[in-house]
C-alpha cells in the first residue's frame, strides 16, 4: 500500500524543501518507487533542490486542471529510475490547490508509487492544507528555535484537525519530528534550543536531527538534494533519518559537538 | 435490587419550609431499594452474598430501603430479624416505602423511617450500575454526573477548547498560542503553555491546576495574570490557582 508522506513546518525557510528532496532520494536509493511532489504553487523550489529545473513542461496545476496528464508531467530523476518529479506551477497561486482534483492525482499515484512525499508550502493556508490533506505520516521541519517550535506545534493541530484522516475519523496522520539546521556548539552555549526541549514542547517522536551545515547550502546551489553528498554530516543525518522512517533501529548522531581535531581547530574547520 | 434517585430529605424540608426555623437542612441521596417481594424468594440471600461479593466496597456499609409495595402483614420482631440479617452482610437497613399503616407502626417501632412512594413523575427505580470486574457492559452511573471535558491528545497552538458548564481536563501538553477555557476548574497533568481560562461565566470558586506552569495567562472568573505577572518562583512548578477576593493565588503543590 502506497505511503502519502507530507512535509511540513507552519515556517518558512526551515528546510522543508531540502529534506522533501534529501527523503525522496533516500527512499530511491533503497529501492522504493518514489514520487515527489511541490505543494508550492507560485514559490516553486522543489525543482531546482532536484536539479529538474530545466526539464518541466507541466506541473501540478495543469494537472489538476486536466491540461496534462499525470504521465506527462512527472519528471524522471536522471540519478535514479524510481524516481519522480511533479513541480509546481510558478504561474499560478495555491487557490488552484483542489481537495477533490488532489484525491483523483493521489489515486492515480498510489497505484504506481510506493512513497509519495509532498513538499508543503509554508504557512497554514490553503497550500499547506492541501499538502497534508491526504498524508498518512508527517515529518514536521522544526529549527531549534521558539517561533518555529511554536509554528510547528501549530501545524500538528492542523493535521489533527483538517487532515482527512482527521475529518473521516480515521487512525490520525503518525507524526514525526525531524530537527534541522542544528548547532550542538551553539546549544551548549545556550543560544539554540536543545532537541530535548524541541521534543518536550512538541511530545511527538523524533525521526532525527540534521545538523547545520555549509552542505546544505552547497547541494542546493548546484541542484543535487544534500544526501547525495556522501560524506557530509547532513548527508548521513538524513540517511539515517530514511533508515528511521522506514523502521529500522539507528543510534542518533550529531547531538553532541563534534571532537575536532588539533589541526581542524586550528584552521577553524566545522564539518 | 434498584436505587432510588428522589430526594426523601429534601421533599420533607419543602413541606416544613414556612413551619420550621429548624436548622434542618435538606440533602439527597442515592441509596438502593429492595423489595419485600423479592426477598421471600427463597435464594435471595445466597444470590444477594453472591452480588456483594463481585464489588465488596461498593456495598460496605450501604444503606438499604425496603419496600413494601404489594405486600401486607409483618410484626415489629420481622423487621428486627431482618436488620439483623442485613447487618451480617453489612448493609444498613435505614427504612420501608409503601406498605401499609400496620407495616409502618412496626417498622417504626424498630426505628426504621418511613418513606413516600414513588410520586408521579418521579423517576422511580432503576437498575443498579455497579463496579463489576470483568463485566463487558459499561455500567450506567447510579446518579448522573456532569463529566468533565476530557483531552487526551496534546492541545496545539492555535487551537482553542471550551469545556461548557463542566470542568476541563487534559492530560497531554498544552502548548503555546493555545486557549484553554471553562465554565468550571482546569486540570493539565502535563505543561500548562497557552492560556488557561477557567470560571468564563463567573464561577470564582474555579480553579486552574497543572503539572508545570509556563502559561502565557492564567484567569479566574476574568481576574487574570500574563506570564510576566506571575512569580518566578512558581514559573515551571506544579501548581495549584484559585482567586481570593480579587486576587490570583498561586500555590505550589506536591
Amino acid at each position: 500500500m502506497a505511503k502519502i508522506i507530507v512535509m511540513t513546518s507552519g515556517k518558512g525557510g526551515v528546510g522543508k524543501t531540502t529534506s522533501s528532496a534529501a527523503f525522496a532520494v533516500g527512499l530511491a536509493k533503497r529501492g522504493h518507487r518514489t514520487a515527489v511532489i511541490d505543494f508550492d504553487v507560485g514559490l516553486r523550489n522543489l525543482d531546482i533542490a532536484m536539479g529538474c529545473e530545466r526539464r518541466v513542461v507541466y506541473d501540478l496545476v495543469n494537472v489538476l486542471n486536466g491540461e496534462a496528464t499525470l504521465r506527462q508531467a512527472l519528471i524522471r530523476d536522471k540519478r535514479l529510475e524510481n524516481l519522480s518529479i511533479l513541480a509546481a506551477s510558478q504561474t499560478r497561486d495555491k487557490d488552484a490547490l483542489e481537495i477533490e482534483p488532489l484525491g483523483k492525482i493521489f489515486d492515480e499515484l498510489r497505484k504506481d508509487f510506493d512513497y509519495i512525499v509532498c513538499d508543503s508550502p509554508a504557512g497554514i493556508e490553503k497550500g499547506a492544507v492541501a499538502a497534508l490533506y491526504f498524508a498518512d505520516e508527517a515529518i514536521i521541519v522544526t529549527n531549534p528555535e521558539i517561533s518555529s517550535v511554536r509554528d510547528s506545534d501549530r501545524i500538528l493541530g492542523i493535521l489533527a484537525s483538517k487532515s482527512k484522516r482527521a475529518e473521516k475519523g480515521e487512525e490520525p496522520v503518525k507524526e514525526n519530528l525531524l530537527v534541522t539546521r542544528y548547532d550542538p556548539l551553539r546549544v551548549e552555549k545556550g543560544e539554540m534550543l536543545s532537541v530535548e526541549d524541541v521534543q518536550e514542547i512538541l511530545s511527538i517522536p523524533l525521526l532525527g536531527v540534521i545538523p547545520e551545515s555549509e552542505a546544505v547550502l552547497r547541494a542546493s546551489n548546484i541542484g543535487q538534494p544534500v544526501i547525495l553528498d556522501g560524506d557530509s554530516a547532513p548527508a548521513q543525518a538524513y540517511e539515517d533519518a530514511v533508515g528511521r522512517f522506514l523502521g529500522e533501529t539507528i543510534e542518533h548522531r550529531f547531538m553532541r559537538p563534534a571532537r575536532r581535531g588539533f589541526f581542524a581547530r586550528l584552521m577553524g574547520r566545522t564539518a | 435490587m434498584s436505587s432510588n434517585p428522589q430526594s426523601h430529605a429534601e421533599g420533607r424540608n419543602n413541606n416544613q419550609r414556612s413551619a420550621s426555623p429548624m436548622p434542618l437542612r435538606g440533602a439527597s441521596y442515592t441509596m438502593m431499594v429492595l423489595s419485600l417481594t423479592e426477598l421471600a424468594q427463597p435464594d435471595f440471600f445466597p444470590r444477594l452474598q453472591a452480588k456483594i461479593s463481585q464489588a465488596p466496597s461498593f456495598f460496605d456499609g450501604a444503606p438499604i430501603l425496603l419496600n413494601l409495595e404489594g405486600t401486607s402483614g409483618g410484626s415489629a420482631s420481622d423487621f428486627k430479624e431482618l436488620v439483623a440479617r442485613l447487618r451480617e452482610l453489612r448493609l444498613a437497613l435505614v427504612g420501608v416505602q409503601g406498605g401499609d399503616d400496620a407495616q409502618h407502626e412496626a417498622a417504626m417501632d424498630v426505628g426504621l423511617a418511613i418513606f413516600p412512594s414513588w410520586r408521579a413523575g418521579s423517576r422511580g427505580l432503576r437498575d443498579l450500575a455497579m463496579p463489576v470486574s470483568g463485566s463487558s457492559s459499561a455500567p450506567e452511573p447510579v446518579v448522573e454526573v456532569k463529566r468533565p471535558l476530557l483531552i487526551e491528545r496534546p492541545v496545539r497552538s492555535g487551537t482553542r477548547i471550551y469545556a461548557e458548564g463542566t470542568d476541563l481536563v487534559v492530560t497531554a501538553p498544552v502548548g503555546a498560542g493555545s486557549e484553554l477555557l471553562a465554565d468550571g476548574s482546569i486540570h493539565v497533568y502535563a505543561p500548562l503553555r497557552g492560556r488557561a481560562l477557567a470560571g468564563v461565566s463567573g464561577d470564582t470558586d474555579a480553579r486552574i491546576f497543572c503539572r508545570h506552569l509556563a502559561a502565557e495567562l492564567l484567569s479566574i472568573a476574568g481576574r487574570h495574570l500574563v506570564n510576566e505577572e506571575i512569580a518566578d518562583a512558581v514559573l515551571g512548578q506544579p501548581v495549584h490557582v484559585r482567586l481570593e477576593g480579587d486576587q490570583l493565588l498561586i500555590e505550589t503543590v506536591d
